[in-house]
């Protein structure tokens, strides 16, 4: 192991292998902050370009759009309340919140050095522990992965504002849409309602737009503000890896969900976003700053998003099964390459695997350094006036949501979404929980049917397997535990 | 009196939305009658819950006292509500004549249009705004992206 490890050092310092890391990271942060494109579009552009490129280098560059489009759509999220990626869409309430208080800069760093603290734990656990992960990954059936959504589900509890009810409706308005278009397992349509457009389904990209952007352009047009940032004498505070001290124990728990979300097929970072939000937000002091510009929200959904592009990459090579659309296109390139994806990769094709191991670590402190730059430069959107912004995100929105499929039905699709995610506030309905049940609905409606027909309609499989009681104890712990916590706490108040 | 019905109405709305959605599923999706977990399982599962969670929070609204909070009202709510009708306005004349303007022309005006509703007066910088953004999306996404922009039915 050792000789290739150094073997692959040299590699990595070929200058078009470092170029190649480079030019990938920028243009994934760059795709990635734009709504409606994010890091698939960019790799799928890019991979006929990789085609005549050595396999070391193509990769590498892949890789760094990759993981610089994971990066990038959080950038969004915290100026304009826009995620580039719907992996970014956990980071939202609380970094829009801190760019509306003046502290765009501090959260835009928590965000680089969340991201980059989670990413290179995920490339050493890459590095030294994918066979391993890839034999605990394949234990993955249909109860698992419900079990597993059922426990992504249990988020929707930390995000229900003031009304459990409000948000269970939202969330099952979310899983409802996610029914429309054809059904995976038996192939009828649902809620198609005599059109065509409908039986493809709804896309997650203008959901994310509609919710999340148009609702904050009708927001900000309604109340009439100078700039989204309340403090117009902005100044950049310092911020070093000392400030992440005070976030330590919530970076490493959300850097473990991101790893061992990301080893599972099929899920991919914006799972692993959620439960690491969630499960920071349980264990804090001050649960109720979650979702009001809490940097430790923050710091949980970027590390736990960014800490599962290192081990996705684990089931993509060693088992030829993709984590999410990004690597599904990571794994047509390891193919296109000569590079035969499966258990006997590290023996046959072992320099170039290790080569994209340790390329993703130093893949990393590049996302880092350009980050870094690159902050001072992005805070200062947010004191844009209002009056030149908005319209600007309002056209980015629209061509945004076209894009995604090249068709205008899309656009009103985001429109659509955009007065849910307008109106229903108003009346105490949360947003998040909605785009929460559209994200894991399918999944989850998948893996639970799957799981019953296999058991002839016996709920008793999620109780026979020992990873799917795990999970469900999870889900036990992460629903009754805030309620124990705050009963004991009023019984000690009132002695 | 006033705040018991705010509260109240939209939970209604949404439990008689539930009860359409399972009024509405069996025309909508076609299931085998020995199926148990087909496809309109989880639609009648969101049903219920909707439906459920409706009631529950209409009966705990009926059953507590209403907080005599005072209601916030801005000044210019109406003439914010009016803005906002203008930019749903915007972008459905941007939607339904993009394929006929084509994209630069269609995108010019709405951007220039948004300028004005978000409160921009300047002529110069509204043209400037317009243009800048128009042009460099249309490069953006034409040219480096690939994506095929229509350029409308006059041209």
């Amino acid at each position: 192991m050792l000789d290739l490890v150094l073997s692959a050092l040299i590699d990595i310092f070929h200058w078009q292998n470092f170029l190649a890391m480079f030019f990938g990271v920028a243009l994934g942060i760059t795709i990635g902050a734009i709504p409606g494109l994010g890091y698939t579009m960019a790799l799928a552009l890019l991979l006929p370009v990789t085609f005549g490129m050595p396999a070391t280098t193509a990769m590498l560059l892949l890789i760094g759009i990759y993981c610089g489009g994971v990066y990038g759509g959080s950038i969004t999220a915290i100026l304009i309340k826009t995620p580039g990626t719907a992996a970014s869409a956990a980071t939202v309430e609380d970094g829009y919140a801190l760019a509306k208080k003046g502290k765009a800069s501090v959260a835009l760093n928590m965000v680089i050095y969340a991201s980059v603290f989670g990413a290179i734990l995920s490339g050493l656990i890459l590095l030294f522990a994918a066979p391993q992960i890839a034999s605990f990954a394949l234990k993955f059936g249909p109860p698992e992965y419900f079990m597993l959504t059922l426990f992504g589900l249990t988020i929707i509890s930390s995000v229900s504002g003031n009304s459990l009810s409000k948000a269970f409706i939202m969330a099952s308005l979310g899983v409802l849409f996610s029914t429309v278009g054809t059904d995976l397992v038996t192939g009828d349509t649902r809620f198609a309602f005599g059109t065509i457009f409908l039986t493809a389904g709804i896309d997650l990209i203008p959901v994310i737009i509609g919710l999340y952007a148009i609702a904050e352009i009708f927001n900000q047009a309604e109340k009439k503000i100078g700039s989204i940032s309340a403090n117009t004498s902005f100044e950049s505070e310092k911020f070093t890896w000392r400030n992440l001290i005070p976030f330590r124990r919530t970076l490493m728990r959300s850097s473990l969900i991101g790893i061992i979300v990301g080893a599972i097929p099929g899920t991919g970072a914006t799972i692993s976003s959620f439960i690491g939000y969630n499960e920071a937000r349980r264990a804090s002091k001050t649960p109720e700053e979650f979702g009001k510009g809490s940097l430790d929200g923050v710091a949980a959904a970027e590390s736990a998003n960014n800490a599962t592009t290192g081990t996705t990459l684990i089931p993509t090579m060693t088992l030829g099964i993709p984590g999410d659309s990004g690597t599904a296109i990571l794994l047509g390139a390891l193919i296109m390459q000569g590079l035969v994806p499966g258990p006997q990769l590290f023996e046959r094709s072992g320099e170039v695997v290790y080569a994209i191991m340790i390329g993703f670590l130093f893949i990393s402190i590049i996302m880092f350094l350009q980050g870094k730059f690159a902050v001072k430069l992005f805070a200062k959107i947010t004191l844009i006036p209002s009056y030149v912004l908005f319209p600007i995100v309002l056209g980015f929105c629209l061509v945004g949501a076209y894009a995604v499929n090249n068709t205008i039905t899309y656009v009103w699709v985001a429109l659509f979404f955009g007065l849910i995610g307008y109106l229903l506030p108003k009346f105490g309905f949360p947003v998040t929980p909605l785009l929460i049940g559209f994200i894991l609905g399918p999944l989850s409606e998948e893996a639970l049917r799957q799981s019953l027909i296999l058991s002839q309609g016996s709920g008793m499989i999620f109780f026979t397997r020992p990873i799917s009681i795990f999970f469900f104890l999870l889900c036990l712990v992460s629903i009754f535990l805030p309620v124990i916590q705050k009963k004991f706490k009023e019984r000690v108040n009132a002695k | 009196m006033e705040g018991r019905l705010k509260e109240l109405t939209p939970m209604v709305l949404m439990g008689v939305f539930g009860i359409v959605l399972f009024l509405i599923i069996p025309s909508q999706i076609k299931q085998l009658s020995s199926e148990v977990f087909g496809p309109r399982f989880v639609p009648y599962l969101t049903a219920g819950v909707i439906v459920l969670s409706s009631v529950s929070s209409i009966i705990r609204s009926l059953t507590t006292k209403v907080k005599n909070e005072e209601v916030e009202v801005e000044e210019n709510s109406r003439y914010g509500a009016l803005k906002v009708i203008l930019i749903i306005i915007c972008i459905a004349f941007w939607i339904f004549l993009l394929p006929i303007l084509g994209f630069i022309l269609i995108t010019l005006l709405a951007t220039a249009a948004a300028c004005l509703i978000f409160g921009d007066r300047s002529i110069l910088r509204i043209s400037l705004v317009s243009i800048i953004f128009t042009f460099g999306a249309y490069y953006l996404f034409a040219h480096v992206f690939q994506i095929s922009l229509p350029s409308g039915l006059l041209f």
